[in-house]
């Protein structure tokens, strides 16, 4: 571990830095249960819509680096409510969960997103037939 | 099927777009998702929409994680990060050893000096595109004439017959035409100055792509050959600004060229001074001004198809589109169809061919010589190159052997190879590119030794030769395949380093092999010099034996100077008055023993000499000339060339009234052979068709001593002397030969008397080549640098190989002085050690003269050309050449092993 990652970890403890919105999407899609990256992309494109780029490298490129940063890992075959589902190569495909550190900065920016559409709602900005 | 066979295999490919870290980790699950994409999550929408989502995907997410490979810890950024540190403390390893690093830079910039100094060379005589000229790719020099062996005779593209075929070119997008020379140059008061010159037509600006520094070229108008050319000039920047505070300041300025009003309209870049390198063209003027300003008048004007003004050398620049070899193609059917079209105007035409040489920046009819010399050169340095190269592999390599113990223990705490191979190329690279920054700064050493040479037959001597940002680059380059190239064999032997056999006492297995490629290093060093004191000693060789080489005159003091009366506008009566008041003004002149003129100097540069047809050429059916050199009273004298028979000219035989007949002759030796057999020549009369006037008989008044002309090497050509302006006939372009006991003042002298006698007249001095002493050096010039070149770059090859033979020898007996002290305890003599560690030295000895023997035998063809008076096989060179390498390589070898005798027995048991 370098200098430099440790100082990250460090501070993500004190104060969890602002998700993007993908990541978030991505760990608000894991908050129900481990996914496979196929069923993450389908939850995130549906909860999201086209405002988020869902194509398969995108997902599994954010799943590697959360990964990376201990927000997600993968999840064991006991830890999954039903069987596996295969890779097309047979082998039964990989889920991931979130970790509590991942639950931790999923909350911290749900909190984050709360209080700011607070923020909003007060000031009045939005009119009142449309809230998109 | 054919279609899912062809997705699996595009989503495959897909795939490969992504790091390999990457695809380890997810290629299962990223091609059960490609798939699902394609068919089944791809419903409802079109498939090429679902294709087109993957691959904007995949464009978008690969390059991410590449990027973040690259970003992560212990990646290759991570790693560049780390060089600065591992550059420390391969700075501090090195500091640590400062002899080992002396030396590494020592050789690698004296091998890398000289070849940094060639590339400059090649690179501005061959590369660097002309001062000034943009896109020199597309240029190259058209020549028109009658092919003859080894060239062209030349023959005139008239400006009717020019102005048709740039009318219909379609391969050559500009053709301009040129023709150079001298004139006399003069401003407003003052001395006129000698100036090359070149007529050009306005082509010639369009076709090089030059920009003027201040003002413009011609147009078309004032190069109207039916006007007779406008008075306009185009001046180089140098003429311009040694005359004017700026280029700008310049334009509007009016001088004096042969006696005509011309005014400045533009000027050139700096630097610019025509087509090649070693141009010194200061001076262009319209090319239908040519008759105007050399006074000269034809007998049906400069427009006529057949005899006008006309050009045979043109500088062109080839349309896109098309090759060299179809504008050959083209401009020789284009001239084909003038001379069918006018066929009595243009018999030239009809027997002249065009060659096209494709770039310019060079004489296109000496490149092949200059290749040679290049290629000599290169040859040399290069040789030197790799014997510096393996010397630093071998250095670098025992460096690498000494530091055993370090590099096993670091292996053993887990270091990796990778880590300290790196570590290794690092101080390698850190040496070398020091050494390259000495090389460049030896490199400006070998090219002040060059430059003022000759090469390749050039007529002018090299200038200062400038170094660019490409020679920069090369010596980069160069530094890194050095450093690099030298890095192989140490890396190899610290990647194999073993800590296991190292802790275990263990001799390692790489050692020893390391040994036997040191050895062999070192008979590859030994030789690759063979060949370079095979050349040494050829040179050495050739040059004394042109020493002894007598050129028939005695050098002395003579200065020599131009006297060009051509172009002034003088009647051949005028011409003679001039030459002779020029005379008769410098004979009472203080310091001035002796004055001669004449039309020709034997061994000086470009003798200007005519020729007459030989009276035996009809009887042996053979074409020849004999050059005809008019002189003055007292020539053969100055120059030392001995009267054999007869008698030299008398005063009155000279400068004779136009009406009078001349009728004496002076012949030399040869042709005093070649015409009369053995009989004495002297009363008798011979017939020379002297400039068309068949039949004319001269009397034989004497005969004088052979000389060379041209070169030292061919022999001695039939000269016939005249006396100076005989028949009438004028001498425009003559030598002026002054002597006295103060060479440089006399031509001053000759200098002021010139400039009193006509100021508008300038006396041309011979800067280069003053005298004939140097003029026969000049002729020695290029043969002179070569045997220095190949001295003292075989002495640098001989030194570096006996540098590593010592070394070797050298660790050979500090590694074997336990093994020599027990022998010498059991009674072996102190010979008989000797010999033992000689034998490792011997090997790479008799392996580097067999091996350079047989180098020698292909190089050596390199330098035939050169050699006189001496065969490329020369046994004799040859066996000193070997015996000067066994001899300084076993003394390299024989120190240290001297050392093993003083070996004490004790002592080296006690270890």
């Amino acid at each position: 571990m370098t200098r430099r990652g440790s100082r990250g970890t460090e501070g993500k403890s004190q104060a969890p830095e602002p998700l993007t919105p993908a990541v978030f999407h991505i760990l608000l899609a894991l908050a129900d249960g481990p996914l496979h990256g196929y069923a993450v992309m389908q939850a995130v494109a549906e909860a999201a819509g086209p405002s988020i780029a869902t194509g398969p490298g995108t997902i599994y490129g954010a799943i590697a680096r959360l990964q990376d940063s201990g927000l997600v890992i993968e999840a064991g075959a006991h830890e999954l409510a039903a069987e596996p589902e295969s890779t097309g190569a047979g082998r039964p495909r990989k889920y991931f969960r979130l970790t509590e550190r991942g639950l931790e900065a999923l909350r911290g920016e749900a909190g984050r997103l709360t209080r700011l559409s607070d923020l909003v709602g007060a000031k009045n900005l939005l009119p009142e037939d449309g809230n998109s | 099927m054919r279609a899912r066979r062809l997705g699996r295999l595009v989503r495959r490919g897909l795939l490969l777009a992504y790091p390999a870290a990457f695809r380890a980790r997810f290629a299962d699950e990223l091609l059960t998702d490609y798939e699902r994409v394609v068919t089944r999550g791809g419903q409802g929408e079109p498939g090429w929409r679902a294709w087109s989502r993957l691959l904007r995907d995949t464009a978008v997410s690969a390059p991410r994680e590449h990027a973040s490979r690259l970003k992560r810890p212990g990646g290759p950024m991570d790693t560049l990060k780390g060089i600065p540190g591992e550059f420390r403390s391969a700075w501090r390893g090195l500091a640590s050893a400062p002899a080992f690093s002396a030396l590494v830079v020592v050789t690698v910039a004296l091998s890398m000096g000289p070849t940094t100094a060639v590339y400059s060379l090649a690179n501005w005589l061959l590369l660097r595109p002309l001062p000034g000229v943009s896109d020199a790719e597309g240029l190259g020099f058209v020549r028109h004439g009658v092919a003859r062996e080894g060239g062209l005779s030349p023959r005139r593209i008239t400006y009717p017959n020019l102005l048709e075929i740039t009318t219909a070119l379609e391969t050559i997008e500009a053709l301009g035409a040129t023709q150079g020379g001298t004139a006399t140059l003069l401003w407003e008061e003052g001395r006129g100055q000698p100036v090359p010159l070149e007529f050009v037509t306005p082509e010639y600006f369009d076709a090089l792509a030059l920009r003027p520094s201040a003002g413009r070229f011609f147009n078309a108008a004032e190069d109207d050959p039916t006007q007779g050319g406008a008075m306009v000039a185009v001046v180089s920047h140098s003429l311009a600004t040694t005359r004017f505070a700026s280029a700008d300041a310049a334009i509007g300025a009016e001088f004096s060229v042969n006696r005509h009003t011309v005014e400045i309209i533009g000027v050139l870049p700096p630097g610019f001074h025509g087509l090649t390198r070693i141009g010194q063209t200061d001076l262009w003027l319209p090319g239908a001004s040519h008759d105007a300003v050399r006074n000269f008048s034809r007998a049906n004007g400069g427009t006529s198809r057949d005899d006008g003004i006309g050009f045979y050398e043109f500088v062109a620049r080839l349309a896109p589109g098309f090759t060299w070899e179809q504008a050959e193609a083209e401009l020789g059917s284009l001239a084909a169809g003038l001379a069918e079209r006018y066929p009595e105007a243009n018999e030239g035409l009809s027997v002249g061919t065009f060659v096209v040489y494709p770039r310019i920046g060079n004489d296109p009819l000496r490149r092949d010589m200059l290749a040679r010399s290049l290629r000599l050169l290169m040859f040399v340095t290069a040789s030197v190159l790799l014997v510096g190269c393996s010397n630093v592999t071998n250095l670098l390599l025992m460096r690498a052997i000494d530091r055993r113990g370090e590099i096993c223990l670091h292996k053993a705490l887990g270091a990796r190879s990778s880590v300290l191979v790196r570590r290794g190329l690092l101080e390698a690279m850190t040496l070398c590119a020091i050494g390259a920054v000495a090389g460049l700064a030896l490199a400006r050493f070998f090219l002040s030794a060059i430059e003022g040479s000759r090469l390749g037959g050039m007529f002018q001597p090299i200038s200062r030769v400038e170094t660019d940002s490409r020679v920069v680059a090369f010596t980069a380059g160069l530094c890194v395949v050095v450093a690099l190239g030298a890095s192989i064999l140490p890396a190899l032997w610290i990647s194999r380093a073993d800590p296991a056999r190292w802790i275990a006492g263990a001799g390692s297995r790489s050692k020893r092999r390391s040994a036997h490629w040191r050895t062999a290093l070192i008979a590859l060093q030994l030789a690759i010099g063979v060949p370079l004191v095979i050349g040494a000693l050829l040179f050495s060789s050739t040059l004394a034996a042109l020493a002894e080489v007598d050129p028939g005159v005695r050098p002395g003091t003579v200065r020599l100077l131009v006297v060009n009366t051509g172009d002034q506008g003088y009647s051949p009566a005028e011409v003679s008055a001039y030459q002779r008041d020029l005379l008769d003004a410098l004979q009472g002149e203080t310091g001035v023993d002796s004055v001669v003129m004449a039309s020709a100097v034997p061994v000086a540069c470009c003798a200007m000499y005519t020729f007459v047809a030989d009276p035996k050429a009809d009887v042996e059916g053979t074409p020849l000339t004999m050059p005809e050199f008019h002189v003055t009273r007292g020539y053969f004298d100055m120059l030392g060339i001995p009267v054999l028979q007869g008698r030299t000219f008398r005063p009155d035989e000279q400068f004779p009234a136009a009406d009078a007949e001349a009728d004496v002759v002076i012949v030399s030796q040869s042709v005093a052979r070649h015409l009369f057999d053995d009989d004495t020549p002297i009363g008798k009369v011979v017939r020379f068709p002297i400039r068309g006037r068949k039949g004319r008989d001269f009397r034989v008044v004497g005969v004088v001593g052979d000389v060379l002309t041209n070169d030292l090497v061919e022999p001695a050509p039939h000269i016939v002397y005249l006396p100076f302006g005989a028949g009438g006939f004028a001498v425009p372009q003559a030598w002026l030969l002054v002597d006295g006991e103060e060479p440089a003042a006399v031509a001053d002298t000759a200098m002021k008397v010139g400039a009193q006698v006509d100021p508008l007249l300038p006396l041309l001095r011979m800067d280069r080549s003053p005298g004939i002493r140097e003029a026969l050096e000049s002729h020695l010039s290029e043969r002179v640098l070569l045997g220095r070149l190949f001295t003292s770059l075989g002495i640098v090859a001989l030194a570096l190989a006996a540098l590593g033979v010592y070394g070797a020898t050298g660790r050979a007996v500090s590694a074997r002085r336990r093994e020599i002290g027990v022998r010498m305890a059991l009674g072996a003599n102190g010979a008989r050690v000797v010999g033992t560690t000689l034998r490792g030295a011997l090997g790479a000895l008799l392996a580097g003269a067999f091996g350079g023997a047989g180098l020698s035998i292909f190089s050596v063809r390199l330098i035939e050309g050169y050699l006189y008076g001496v065969s490329r096989l020369d046994p004799a060179t040859w066996c000193v050449a070997l015996a000067v390498l066994v001899v300084v390589g076993g003394l390299a070898a024989a120190v240290p092993a001297r050392r093993a005798v003083l070996v004490e027995p004790a002592e080296a048991l006690r270890q």
